[in-house]
């Protein structure tokens, strides 16, 4: 077979390649801690996420310092108490879409998901396991999630006299705007 | 003096004790990071090659401080409500790879209006580099040298 019909024959092999791949780099996580004394809230729209639908893997890439705080003093020791952001920069999901064969991916609509992986916070990696769902529309996937973390289970020490005022479990929202990558 | 006198000046100076510090300690207000002065000035590409050759040492080196960056943006990205001047270098994972500075809300309003970049460097906040972008925030313009 000559060189050029051979590279005619792949060329769309390289366009599914690449049309399997969705990113954002402006995905936003919320958390968010309620007790009687307070609660708090942060929020970070700095979230990079990679989804393929080709093999279900999804990864999300997270700065801590991104976090933005109600207030000032929240945020510092969010950054330098409890997260040790400057010895400890980022946190990661590295996971797969466990039903994501099952998810029309070409077609606008709503789907269902469950999600496994590896979720790393403040050093320490656990695996998790949780629901969430995608709004397919167009080149554009939206996937969301809601879930709690314990600080304790990722080594984060609460004390002293905010410890009344920090939840034990920590409720962490996902709102990510997956584009095709082109 | 009574001592009733003496039980006011105690009520009133720790009631002023306590205002204060909710006020400047507890309620202490975010910077305002337009006003902030730069710890680092460089370009855009040597910033994002310092983090790419050594992660560990320019976050110590950058992440948390101000930096103002030179260069000409790639281009300006404007999702929901954020505005972003994009420096690319490099192609990875995520499709484009290199510095994104994301403009404080009325600065991104002004470049949305058609404010020129040409002629101003931006300063931002730096929150680190993902391994694949080196991150500013909160940026503003900053006349060039």
């Amino acid at each position: 077979m000559k060189k050029t019909t051979l590279l005619i024959l792949l060329i769309p092999f390289f366009q599914i390649a690449s049309a399997q791949k969705y990113v954002t780099k402006n995905g936003h996580i919320k958390f968010y801690s309620e007790t009687p004394m307070e609660n708090i809230e942060a929020n970070n729209n700095q979230v990079n996420s990679a989804f393929d639908i080709s093999t279900g893997d999804f990864v999300f890439k997270v700065l801590i310092k991104s976090f933005e705080f109600p207030k000032a003093l929240m945020q510092e020791h969010f950054n330098e108490n409890y997260m040790e952001s400057d010895k400890i920069p980022t946190a990661t999901f590295t996971g797969t879409v466990l039903n994501f064969e099952g998810i029309d991916f070409l077609n606008d609509g709503t789907y269902d998901a469950m999600v496994k992986g590896k979720l790393s916070i403040h050093g320490v990696t656990k695996e998790v396991e949780h629901a969430g769902s995608f709004v397919i529309k167009g080149d554009a996937i939206n996937a969301k999630a809601v879930f709690n973390v314990k600080p304790a289970d990722y080594n984060i020490k609460i004390g002293g006299s905010v410890a009344d005022k920090i939840a034990k479990e920590i409720e962490v929202s996902v709102d990510v705007n997956l584009i095709k990558l082109k | 003096m009574k001592r009733i006198h003496y039980i006011v000046i105690f009520i009133l100076l720790v009631a002023t004790g306590f205002f204060l510090a909710y006020e400047f300690v507890y309620n202490k207000k975010h910077p305002d990071f337009k006003e902030l002065e730069a710890n680092y000035k460089l370009s855009a590409e040597q910033l994002y090659t310092e983090f790419t050759s050594d992660n560990e040492a320019s976050s110590l080196k950058y992440n948390g401080k101000m930096i103002v960056v030179s260069g000409t943006p790639t281009r300006i990205d404007i999702e929901d409500t954020l505005t972003i001047a994009v420096f690319v270098f490099n192609e990875g994972m995520f499709g484009d790879e290199g510095v994104r500075c994301t403009f404080l809300t009325s600065v991104g309003h002004d470049i949305q209006e058609g404010a020129s970049l040409k002629g101003f460097d931006i300063k931002g906040y730096c929150s680190g580099y993902n391994d694949v972008d080196v991150v500013l925030e909160k940026c503003s313009f900053e006349k060039s040298n």
